[in-house]
């Protein structure tokens, strides 16, 4: 069974609600990995948790993204492995540059603690394979810095290249201006890379994924883990 | 012979970028404090940082290197100057 590496910098904290939805919940062979212990040549897939790697430091995610651990995962992606950034994992991913954009301190100045709902936009990355587009489901988001911002050429870009995977709505797929918790430029909520193998996002599927933590009482956060395992199966031919 | 030199490097986001902080600080409490000349305010944050180097010129290089390899400043979304100045 591949392994997925859960990558744990000084600071993260979401590193063991992910270990369980993927191995207590979904069975996968998932391990919590120390960043300075990270060898990728031994995983087939990377989750960088949520947290506050290095106490946010100057901005948040930029010390993780020099890290060795980070080298290791920029090997992984030319190796086109699966690789995700759950909140802080996702501005650790952009400003190592693994996804476009940067997430900056929310509109309102305020840290964001609550239920949202996303919009799938694409089913083309590894982790959002198994839903269909347009598809709505609901996550809790907690941070300070999730205001998605790229400038114009670069969001034509995102757009041309089909790399934005979800934006925030509301309960009935209506993308509107009350339903973005953070300022995020366009709604955006999550993005991938022109492979779709490497992909972020600021919400916390983690904690949405069985029916007893969610308040919408279902499991469709879980879809994003199911994707990845089947872009892995699928991968390998099994 | 090297010197010591205090750089201050500032970096703020783009002007094309709102930034909520500093507007709340021009208009709940500066402008509504007596001071109503006040236009508008960007909150920066400075890195005072001391280094050894052989003259100004080479500090000033020393520090453009950092922010641009470290990514100090984020190209995406910020701006930054550098200060040299004599410890």
């Amino acid at each position: 069974m591949p392994r997925i590496a859960i990558i744990q910098f000084p600071g993260s904290n979401c590193d063991f609600d992910a270990y369980h939805v993927l191995k207590e919940v979904m069975h996968l062979n998932a391990e919590l990995v120390w960043h300075t212990e990270f060898k990728e040549g031994k995983y087939e897939a990377a989750i960088l948790p949520g947290g506050f790697a290095y106490g946010d430091a100057l901005r948040a995610g930029i010390i993780a993204a020099y890290s060795p651990a980070v080298k290791e995962i920029k090997r992984m992606d030319r190796e086109k492995k699966p690789i995700l950034g759950i909140c802080n994992g996702f501005q650790i991913l952009t400003e190592a540059q693994l996804l476009p954009g940067a997430l900056l301190r929310n509109a309102s100045t305020r840290f964001v603690c609550k239920w949202i709902s996303m919009r799938i936009l694409t089913s083309r990355s590894a982790f959002t394979k198994k839903f269909a587009k347009g598809d709505v489901f609901q996550s809790p988001t907690a941070h300070g810095e999730g205001n998605y911002y790229i400038d114009p050429a670069g969001l034509r870009q995102l757009y041309d290249n089909d790399q934005v995977i979800l934006k925030y709505c509301d309960q009935a797929g209506r993308i509107t201006p009350e339903a973005n918790p953070n300022g995020a430029l366009d709604n955006i909520a999550g993005v991938c890379n022109l492979e779709g193998n490497v992909a972020g996002l600021m919400p916390h599927p983690e904690r949405a994924s069985e029916r007893i933590l969610n308040p919408f009482r279902n499991e469709k956060a879980r879809m994003m883990f199911e994707s990845m395992r089947e872009f892995l199966t699928g991968k390998r031919g099994v | 012979m090297e010197r010591e030199y205090l750089v201050e490097i500032t970096i703020e986001s783009k002007p094309v970028l709102k930034d909520p902080e500093g507007a709340v600080i021009a208009t709940d409490l500066m402008r509504r404090h007596g001071f109503e000349m006040v236009e508008g305010v960007r909150m920066a944050k400075v890195l005072r940082v001391r280094m050894k180097a052989a003259n100004e010129k080479k500090a000033l290089e020393i520090s453009e290197k950092m922010v641009r390899d470290l990514r100090l400043a984020n190209p995406v979304a910020q701006n930054y100057t550098i200060a040299v100045k004599h410890a």
